[in-house]
């Protein structure tokens, strides 16, 4: 698979505070990626870094490069954005016709009527059933999936190659979150998109993901391909993420596995590996050094007592 | 039944939506001492309103609730706030039950001193709270927005459980944490529990969540319940089409 964007040693500090600490991350084309983290792990930074929508304030360094690109792409056509809360993308008062298609007409120019046919096509497209009901409502009358619906087929509108979904179903009752994970599985293939899927919730991520990549504190851990990552996590910390994960196929136990202690403080990460005082295989050489990544990119861990690949 | 502490009978309060209502329209069921049941339901279901016609905080249109053998909805005045310290609550976000100018100490301090302890043995109590639920006293001076989700969590059950209650209602008390953390607060719901033998209502969504804790589950759909058993019972044989809907819709990770 040809990389469509490859990000190398990407760093992000917000005044003395590193919130994103020297991540790799390659995106294969027609791919879905999910990038897996707990608050404060840089995913959502991350993913903005690669839209180019970060705050000013935020000092990056790194590079961010475009395989077969002249031009940096631009956020809202080339890359589609989906967040946790739709409500917060659409809005208010326009009709979810009228704004999908002054979308459509950002785009490409010339007067928001004019698309408003194609409009109705994109909103069919994310199994919003035709017909001027839904063109001449207003988002608050829709349902949260409706919602998110009508914010997907937004993202679509620029034609673009990649989708960056950042918690897309969070807000979602269970049965709604399966739907709307079907949709984004089929518009994917459909439209050959690579998908950067953003995520706290590892079962979640697996219904759609190939590729995996675990953040902790800013850093990646461990990357791999979904399977191998779930069967063979060699970074106690994913072995953690998975063990914790309460799946309804394992047998029920009267003691939930735990991982001890909490998050990290940003501002004051520990020297060394920064998931040392929760790891059940800390030694004296994790809270002195970061680990080196061992492996590719693609399919590596950085653990000093890293199970054998 | 004779361990019985709740018994809810066609409690009902609609509001209404739309051309129709939501709410809870006739519910039944029962908790008994030690037991947790999780009710179980998707936005709009009812889950909350009836967690608030428990809690005394809205009235019933129609129904009745005996609690520890009292009837529970006619009770009123000073006698309901007394009786308020044995039916307590947890919600998802302690950070919008707090106040937040308030620090930790005063926070945990303000049940004690409402049931007009002196400040000596308030400051016990405090202590005693805080080992309870596996937190230092340096936290104390911090303020709501200084500590960590699963602290905060920690703390909304120490305030809760101050005024030894028979029961407890969690409304969704693990949704908003971080999941390297959300085992920690189920094992210690649970490790209380048996130490005080005190009964859990809990409200989630999440089937998997309930599956851990919940020895029986109330399945609510469109204000009622469509389904009650044992939780392993009714996951392992769901017989109502929507709670087979539900199940189905859970993302599994192998």
């Amino acid at each position: 698979m040809s990389a469509l964007v490859e990000i190398r040693d990407l760093t992000i500090r917000f005044d003395a505070t590193q919130v994103v600490r020297s991540i790799d991350l390659t995106l294969g084309k027609g791919g879905v990626t999910a990038l897996i983290g707990e608050s404060g792990s840089g995913k959502s930074l991350t993913a903005l870094a690669l839209a180019g929508l970060l705050p000013n304030d935020a000092v990056v360094t790194g590079d961010i490069s475009w395989p077969g690109r002249e031009t940096a792409p631009k956020p809202g056509r080339d890359i589609g954005l989906i967040f946790q809360d739709p409500m917060s993308s659409l809005h208010p008062i326009l009709t979810v016709g009228e704004q999908i298609a002054e979308v459509l007409a950002a785009h490409r120019g010339g007067r928001w009527q004019n698309y408003c046919a194609e409009a109705a096509a994109l909103l069919e497209q994310v199994g919003i059933t035709p017909g001027t009901e839904a063109l001449t409502a207003y988002p608050h009358r829709f349902s949260g999936g409706m919602r998110q619906r009508v914010a997907i087929a937004m993202a679509l509108a620029g034609d673009p190659g990649l989708l960056i979904a950042d918690e897309p179903t969070t807000a979602l009752d269970v049965r709604t979150q399966a739907r709307i994970v079907e949709l984004l599985k089929s518009i994917g293939q459909a439209r050959s998109l690579t998908l950067l899927l953003i995520t706290h919730d590892l079962a979640m991520a697996a219904q759609l993901a190939e590729q995996v990549v675990v953040l902790y504190a800013g850093q990646v851990m461990e990357a791999g391909p979904l399977q191998r990552l779930l069967h063979r996590p060699r970074h106690p910390y994913t072995a953690g993420l998975i063990a914790t994960s309460l799946d309804l196929g394992r047998p029920r136990t009267l003691t939930l596995p735990e991982i001890p202690g909490g998050l990290p403080d940003p501002a004051n990460l520990p020297p060394g590996c920064p998931f040392a005082p929760r790891c059940p295989k800390v030694s004296t050489l994790c809270r002195q050094v970061m680990p080196a990544w061992r492996g590719s990119i693609g399919d590596g861990v950085a653990c000093h007592h890293a199970e054998a690949a | 039944m004779s361990n019985g502490l709740l018994t809810v009978e066609g409690l009902k309060k609609l509001y209404p939506r739309g051309e129709g209502f939501v709410g809870l329209d006739g519910v039944d069921f029962s908790i008994a001492r030690g037991e947790t049941v999780a009710l179980v339901g998707e936005s709009g279901s009812g889950k909350t309103t009836c967690a608030r016609l428990l809690l005394r905080l809205v009235e019933a249109e129609a129904g009745r609730v005996t609690f520890d053998g009292t009837d529970w909805l006619s009770v009123t005045g000073a006698d309901l706030r007394r009786a308020r310290g044995k039916l307590q609550m947890v919600f998802q976000d302690p950070l919008s039950a707090f106040n937040p100018r308030a620090t930790i100490g005063r926070l945990l301090a303000d049940p004690f001193r409402l049931q007009g302890l002196g400040r000596r043995e308030t400051q016990d109590r405090v202590r005693e709270a805080l080992t309870e639920v596996g937190l230092t006293e340096a936290l104390l001076t911090r303020l709501p927005h200084e500590i960590s989700g699963g602290q905060r969590q920690r703390v909304a059950i120490a305030r809760a459980l101050a005024s030894k209650p028979d029961l407890l209602v969690l409304d969704e008390p693990v949704s908003a944490l971080d999941v390297s953390v959300r085992a920690q607060i189920l094992n210690l719901l649970r490790r209380l529990q048996q130490a005080r033998g005190c009964s859990y209502f809990f409200i989630s969504h999440d089937l998997a969540v309930v599956r851990a804790v919940a020895d029986r589950m109330l399945v609510l759909h469109q204000g009622k319940i469509v389904e009650a058993g044992p939780t392993e019972e009714i996951l392992a044989r769901p017989q109502h089409p929507y709670t087979q809907s539900l199940i189905a819709a859970v993302p599994r990770l192998f």
